[in-house]
């Protein structure tokens, strides 16, 4: 089956194609299209698994294009790595079909809705299939799109359109840097390849310098992608698409795409140390940074959305500091535990009327049981408690950034730690206990479409950990198949201990400030001060951003449209006013009469014939 | 036939002119349905020659000569012929013109004229892109121009008068530096060939200026003015910083047909000129001004970008995008390699898809709305979802969306850029990158002028408007869809344009 691969995005593909045409007929039925298609592809992707883990191998490719003596190939190819996500992709992708069919039952567009989740399925899958990195831009760029498209769903809000339009810039701005990236990459090797590519830069067939330049190029594209700083403003704004998209997009997978990058180009990164350095700085300084404003707001999507980003500094942090299978690791037990909370916040907003401010919830324990306690798991996933996947996955970053050997690195990543575990329970006390303090009361518990892929994933959350732990490093085994990597490092058990006390010390404050008292985070801002105020405005980075750079494009834009007007064309309409004066006579001519044009083109004729005899004359 | 089939392809619309100006001016639909169907059988016509050309063989094909004008020493051939960079492009121009012609429909005023220029003006365009002599290319030229300055001036907006004067003088001021540069050449290449006869065969000349039997005659300062001469020529039409100032008045004010011709068709004939003749006869020369060409690619680029982000008028974004992506035309052909060429070329054929696609979604919204400005527009995804969802994709193709024939394009030309020779084009990545800075002020013009259009509140005054009606499905179809085929598979055209690719590049410094 291995060599069906082309199977897993084709079928979402054909169900875009289906809802596309016929999705209004189809309305809400369009959901079944969508699930049949991605379960099909689920299978599919666990029969690869199961087989690339025997040992089967399969790649495929195609002439794409050719230019001189140059020729791109596309194709696609099942690496351990990609098998991986692979899975990841497809459950995730398809318990966010099967979720989203009570979630957006009530909308008119649904079946829109089935078709833009099948194209991003599509896409997502063959950027992890591709064999070369043109075809990964390639696919990189449609799940963009698809971002767009999504995030902007409801486009009648202005701040989905606004939203929408952002995201897509902003990660545009990451992407012609890869472009470029891999631009350099294709002139300095003559390939796209992997394969070949690596094989030049381990060659040492490449030169230091423009291999720093090409690793910090492609790394642009994944800071655009994985919503690092400072391209990071997009994610959080993101969260204005349906909450089962923020689930799959801007949880789980697309925005793990920046991560995967890093992780296919490994060989490239690992070649130079200043890149290298470069990564783990910006993955640290975007874990701790995105950390600390979650820990004061308010909008339960958005909390998310900055541990997202944290998050996924993590993940960059420890490739950047040689922790190849800690990243990746925490990429797929990530995907897992965010994919479930955003879907039980989904849970929680829908049942909540769309509500979705913290400090108007509050004991929804004793009100949806299932997604309380699911989102628990995944709180307590995220936040590091053993034997939850994201205890594995956490520790292994730290062992990484240990012995990458930057203490300051190690210092940001457990503070962020700790804040992590601070402020998804200081969130998770807020709204699930305590006093219900809304105007609405929920309508209890959701039905099974939206409850059973939160157990599904709870039980991931719970489990998926244990692929990777000291009484086996199977996933580690597996991935570094056919790599020449260093070894990878594994914790001591005084990390596994300092782990457990973050977690346990975060979860505990937070217990303290909101669990225990009921007390509630304060909803007049106005006369905060300092370092909450700070926090609060993100950093006013938004605001720099205006005006340093939005502002003054416009400004230049209009200067030039002036110039335009005055100068450049006004030297034409200058000249052109003098020539009219000069040839009213003849404007009297264009009178729209065939003959008179005839006879202009034959006296034009005719003046071409006199011409060349004057040049005849000249030489004669 | 088959041997002749080049100039079936080239008069078949001048034969459709003649039959519709013999039909009563009353009969709407026949005229319609005469205009239709000749641009129909063109197009067959143009694919059955994609069909048949050979993508193995290097040098002309469908070649034909038949001495036409022969006056003392003056030899005018009737010389016309394809290679790699016609053939795209003759099938560009009977697409987009079949497309345009049935975005036209909605013309109720002066029919029959109507239909007359645009055949005439397809005859135009075709004959440029086949013909191998100067003389012939040079009337053929000039015969695109009378067309669309009536189509302009008649059946265009509020300031049409205006407007196709400004086109007129403009390219007419283009042509004339272009008359006065060809006939130079035929002189200096006369000097320089021994010869007796005075030869006007584009390929001839290329030969005699390669290896003149006269060298002293052609000094390397003069091919080098001739060169810059043809290149000021053809940047009227390209359009060229600062030689594009009456593209935005020529896009807006001609009807929604006109500017997909304008934009989808005409324009190319600069770049083609610019690569036929000018790099064609001066190849050496051409190269040697490559940091020029490329200085100027990256301020179209910028320039036609920032201005078109600043638009308050719907079209006139479009056109000055335009501007901006005939910039990756010219850092293309700076590069002088082989992607860049080929960029060059692929570029002219996406954008000539995409163009008139953007100008059909912009008149097909204007029809509807009666308005262009951008802020009056808003929420046409709830009134109108079908065109709102093909003006996204336009827009998205005109980003460079991988996928759509515009990535493979700007993939091509950056590709060429980024490893272009440092004594070719010096500073060559420092001008990728800048180039690099378009493609972002591409998506912010682009996505910005979606969020305040397709997207957004809906106006009440919209709603209730009618969807796209099963005529207009063609054009926004066929256009996408020839966008998407390249996009998705572009060794349909890399397998065509390669050999002659390569052919251009081997005439320089040979």
């Amino acid at each position: 089956m291995i060599q069906n691969a082309w199977l897993i995005p084709v079928f979402p593909l054909i169900a875009f194609i289906i809802l596309l045409f016929l999705g209004n007929t189809l309305k809400e039925k369009s959901s079944y299209v969508g699930i049949t298609a991605m379960a099909l592809s689920f299978i599919l992707s666990v029969i690869v698994l199961f087989e690339r883990i025997g040992g089967e191998t399969y790649s495929f490719t195609v002439n794409w294009i050719t230019f001189g003596d140059s020729t791109i190939t596309m194709g696609y190819e099942v690496t351990p790595l990609n098998a991986i996500m692979l899975i990841v992709v497809t459950l995730v992708s398809l318990l966010v079909h099967i979720f989203s069919r009570e979630y957006m039952h009530e909308d008119k567009r649904i079946n829109v809705f089935y078709s833009y989740l099948g194209l991003f399925s599509f896409s997502m899958l063959g950027l992890v299939l591709a064999p070369n990195v043109l075809q990964l831009f390639i696919f990189w760029e449609l799940v963009g799109l698809c971002s767009f498209l999504l995030v902007g769903f409801w486009y009648f809000k202005p701040e989905a359109a606004a939203a929408a339009k952002k995201a897509f810039l902003t990660t545009r701005i990451g992407d012609v840097g890869l472009l470029i990236g891999i631009i350099l990459l294709f002139n300095a090797t003559g390939s796209f390849e992997y394969a070949e590519v690596f094989a030049h830069v381990e060659a040492g067939l490449v030169n230091d310098t423009m291999i720093t330049i090409i690793a910090i190029a492609i790394f642009l594209g994944a800071v655009g992608k994985s919503a690092q700083f400072p391209l990071h403003v997009w994610l959080p704004d993101a969260m204005e698409g349906p909450t089962p998209v923020s689930a799959l997009i801007h949880a789980a997978t697309m925005v793990a795409a920046g991560v995967y990058l890093v992780g296919v180009m490994y060989p490239l990164f690992v070649a130079s140390s200043t890149a290298m350095t470069i990564v783990a700085y910006v993955g640290a300084i975007t874990a701790f940074f995105a950390g600390s404003i979650a820990l004061v707001n308010t909008d339960i999507k958005r909390i998310l959305a900055y541990s997202t980003v944290s998050q996924l500094g993590f993940m960059i942090l420890a490739l950047g500091t040689g922790g190849y299978v800690a990243g990746l690791f925490h990429l797929t037990t990530h995907a897992f535990f965010k994919a479930l909370l955003f879907l039980g916040a989904g849970s929680v907003i829908f049942a909540l009327h769309h509500r979705q401010d913290i400090r108007k919830m509050g004991g929804l324990w004793s009100r949806m049981r299932i997604t309380s306690i699911t989102f628990m798991i995944g709180a307590l996933a995220i936040a590091g408690v053993p034997p939850l996947a994201g205890f594995w996955s956490k520790e292994g970053i730290l062992a990484a950034v240990w012995e990458g050997g930057d203490i300051f690195l190690f210092i940001l990543a457990v503070i962020t730690a700790f804040m992590t575990a601070f402020y998804m329970f200081r969130l998770f006390f807020t709204a699930f206990t305590g006093e219900f303090r809304g105007d609405h009361e929920p309508h209890g518990e959701n039905k099974k479409w939206m409850t059973i892929p939160l157990v599904v994933l709870a039980v991931f959350a719970i489990a998926a950990g244990f692929v990777n732990t000291p009484f086996g490093f199977w996933l580690e085994d597996f991935l570094l198949q056919g790599l020449t990597l260093g070894a990878q490092a594994h914790g001591e058990l005084w990390l596994a201990g300092l782990s457990i006390v973050i977690a346990l010390g975060g979860i505990g404050l937070a217990y303290f400030m909101y669990g225990k008292k009921g007390t509630v985070p304060a909803t007049d801002t106005s006369n905060v001060s300092g370092v909450h105020k700070l926090l609060l405005n993100k950093y006013y980075i938004d605001e720099l951003y205006q005006a340093v750079f939005v502002r003054p494009t416009v400004a230049i834009g209009k200067f030039f449209w002036e110039v335009d007007k005055g100068v450049v064309d006004g030297i034409v309409n200058f000249i052109g006013r003098a020539t009219r004066s000069s040839g009213r006579t003849f404007a009297k001519r264009h009178d729209g009469q065939l003959q008179t044009y005839g006879l202009v083109t034959i006296i034009g004729g005719l003046a071409v014939i006199a011409l060349a005899f004057v040049v005849r004359g000249y030489f004669g | 036939m088959m041997s002749n089939i080049l100039s079936v392809l080239v008069f078949l619309p001048l034969a459709g002119a003649l039959l519709i100006l013999t039909i009563p001016k009353e009969h709407k639909n026949v005229i319609r349905s005469i205009a239709t169907a000749t641009a129909i059988v063109a197009l067959l016509i143009s694919l059955v020659i994609w069909g048949m050309f050979d993508r193995g063989a290097s040098g002309l094909q469908f070649a034909q000569t038949v001495p036409w004008i022969e006056l003392f020493f003056l030899q005018i051939n009737y010389e016309i012929g394809i290679d790699g960079l016609s053939m795209p492009l003759l099938v560009l121009t009977t697409v987009v013109t079949t497309l345009a012609i049935f975005a036209s429909f909605t013309i109720q005023t002066r029919v029959k004229e109507f239909y007359v220029w645009t055949m005439v003006l397809l005859t135009g365009m075709l004959g440029v892109f086949v013909a191998l002599d100067m003389f012939l290319f040079f009337l053929f030229f000039e015969l695109t121009l009378i067309p669309m300055f009536f189509i302009i001036g008649i059946w265009g907006g509020k300031e049409k008068i205006y407007a196709s004067f400004k086109f007129l003088i403009y390219t007419g001021l283009g042509s004339a530096v272009m008359f006065l540069t060809f006939i130079t050449i035929f002189y200096q290449g006369f000097l320089a060939s021994g010869q007796t006869q005075l030869t006007f065969s584009i390929i001839e000349l290329a030969q005699i200026f390669a290896n003149p039997a006269n060298p002293e005659i052609l000094t390397s300062g003069l091919r080098a003015g001739l060169f810059l001469a043809l290149f000021i020529a053809f940047a009227v039409k390209l359009p060229i910083f600062p030689f594009h100032t009456w593209l935005p008045n020529a896009h807006v004010e001609a009807p929604t047909a006109a500017s997909m011709i304008l934009a989808g068709v005409l324009l190319k004939m600069g770049g083609y000129g610019l690569i036929r003749v000018g790099i064609g006869i001066f190849p050496d020369q051409a190269q040697r001004f490559a940091l020029l060409i490329a200085i100027l690619g990256l301020v179209n680029i910028i320039y036609g970008a920032l201005l078109a982000l600043v638009q308050t008028d719907l079209k006139r974004l479009v056109a000055y995008s335009s501007i901006s992506h005939m910039g990756i035309v010219l850092i293309g052909i700076a590069s002088f390699t082989a992607s860049g060429m080929q960029g060059a070329i692929f570029q002219l054929v996406s954008h000539g898809f995409i163009s008139a696609l953007l100008f059909f979604m912009v008149g097909a919204i204007y029809e509807r709305t009666k308005t262009r400005t951008i802020s009056e527009l808003g929420g046409l995804s709830k009134t109108v979802p079908i065109l709102a969802g093909f003006t996204i994709a336009a827009a998205m193709a005109s980003v460079g969306l991988p996928g759509l024939s515009g990535f493979v394009s700007e993939l091509l030309a950056f590709i060429g850029v980024f490893g272009a020779s440092a004594e070719i084009l010096p500073a060559a990545k420092t001008i990728g990158v800048i180039a690099g800075l378009g493609i972002i002020l591409t998506a912010a013009y682009l996505l910005w002028a979606l969020q305040r259009t397709t997207f957004g509140p809906m106006d009440e005054k919209y709603s209730g408007l009618p969807d796209a009606r099963p005529m207009e499905y063609i054009p926004m179809i066929g256009l996408l869809g020839f966008s998407i085929l390249i996009g998705v598979y572009p060794n349909i055209l890399s397998d065509v344009i390669n050999i002659t690719v390569i052919d251009i590049l081997s005439k320089i410094g040979g």
